[in-house]
């Protein structure tokens, strides 16, 4: 699948040295490069530095990406690399580094009545838990797959593994989350 | 697609992630100081790999005829800048260094810290870490640095860029009332993120205590420009042949 016009045009603007090509097209993807390394670290702060660090790597190492293949693996690829080596020389680790809406009212909408805004709550808080008790690689592949929607190709380029790796992991990681949720958050 | 599937897109939806740190300004900021080379086919490695660390220690072996010139230099200038104690203290209240002290003389003092980079031995970044004995800090702005060095405690971030340029930045924990007695030819006031910060241009020996170990001597590996402050207990120093608003730049982002 070939990058959408304006990724395509910053890209090649960037290959060709044209620093605020780069700017832009770091600003295109900063979120998705440091919510991928806050999924790895589990630290804000480490993934602040990881996704910076890698932006600037990336740019170094713009001469050999293939703009024939997508970015967003490539560069998820370098953001991991940087977060995988923070992550082995920290011992602070954070939850599941975000916070979920519950009770809160929607940004557009009537908000919810109380009760309904404490199911939802509830069920997002089980899903939470049940995701915190997950073997972190299984944890990763949801994080990746659901939370930030990536692909399986990304998922692969960030977690260090092949497709078949993400699928089969995805796979059971979902079977246990199921046989864990199911009970108590399923069931209503 | 499951009810499972349902419960993850709903909670995917319902997610406050940390805010974005707008990154941009300081990814480029590091390329135009040749923290990374533009963008080249054919590269080996990445920027930090093999040949940056040729670059690096080529830059270092650059290092001591300059260090050497300017502190010739140094010499000549410094016997301009007596001034008299109460100059002094007032001149400390002014500068709002609260543990330092800045003494104006006639001429350097002799240091054991001579014209090489004598920056202690080199420690990778984990090892460092365990070694230092102290949480270091890192200026964000420059990631990860390329060489990491330790000498008596004092740890030293080596930074460099394919124009040979350096950057180091050194951090040590200071005793109670460190003391620092800086020798250049212009120093200022400046603010760090809040904190006062000291503005040195040229050759400089900064004498303070340390600890543990007590007193001891860092002379400017580089002659060119150093940002002095101190956070958290520990004296920073950032030195490098940038500008004013470069080295703020930098200091600002040390986490």
């Amino acid at each position: 699948m070939s990058p959408p016009p304006i990724e395509s045009d910053l890209l090649a603007r960037s290959r060709g040295g044209d620093v605020g090509a780069y700017e832009q097209l770091v600003r295109l993807y900063q979120q998705l490069a440091f919510r991928t390394a806050l999924v790895l670290t589990r630290n804000a702060a480490d993934a602040e530095e990881a996704a910076q660090d890698a932006f600037v790597k990336a740019w170094g190492a713009l001469g050999r990406f293939d703009p024939s293949r997508p970015f967003r693996p490539w560069l998820l690829t370098i953001v991991a690399n940087e977060a995988r080596n923070r992550r082995r020389g920290a011992g602070r680790r954070e939850g599941l580094a975000l916070r979920v809406v519950g009770a809160e009212p929607p940004s557009s909408g009537a908000a919810p009545s109380p009760e309904l805004a404490l199911l939802v709550a509830e069920r997002h808080a089980a899903l939470v838990a049940a995701l915190e008790r997950l073997d972190e690689r299984e944890r990763q592949v949801i994080a990746c797959r659901f939370l930030l929607d990536l692909s399986e190709i990304e998922t692969a380029a960030a977690l260090g593994c092949r497709v078949g790796t993400v699928k089969s992991r995805l796979s059971r990681a979902l079977a246990q989350l199921r046989a864990q949720v199911e009970p108590e958050v399923l069931r209503v | 697609m499951s009810e499972l599937h349902d419960r993850l897109s709903a909670l995917a939806a319902d997610a406050q992630w940390p805010a974005t740190p707008d990154l941009a300004p300081r990814v480029r900021a590091a390329i135009a100081d040749g923290v990374a080379p533009a963008p080249a086919k054919r590269r080996g490695r990445l920027w930090a790999g093999r040949a940056g660390r040729g670059r690096l220690r080529l830059a270092l072996a650059r290092q001591p005829a300059a260090v050497l010139v300017a502190a010739l230099l140094a010499l000549v200038v410094a016997g301009l800048l007596a001034t008299a104690p109460g100059v002094r203290s007032a001149l400390l209240r002014t500068l709002g260094l609260e543990h330092a002290q800045v003494t104006r003389v006639e001429r350097l003092p002799q240091t054991t810290l001579g014209a090489r980079l004598a920056l202690g031995e080199r420690y990778t970044l984990a090892a460092a870490r365990k070694r230092a004995g102290f949480a270091l800090r890192r200026p964000t702005a420059l990631g990860t640095p390329e060489e990491v060095f330790i000498d008596r405690g004092a740890v030293t971030f080596v930074y460099g860029a394919p124009s040979g340029r350096l950057i180091l930045f050194q951090q040590v924990p200071g005793s109670a009332r460190p003391y620092i007695q800086k020798f250049a030819k212009v120093f200022r006031r400046v603010d760090v993120a809040g904190v006062p910060g000291l503005l040195v241009k040229g050759q400089h020996v900064t004498i303070f205590d340390q600890r543990p170990g007590g007193r001891r001597e860092e002379r400017s590996r580089l002659a060119k420009t150093t940002l002095l402050w101190e956070r958290d207990g520990l004296l920073l120093r950032l030195e490098a042949n940038l500008s004013e608003e470069e080295l703020l730049g930098i200091a600002r982002s040390v986490r």
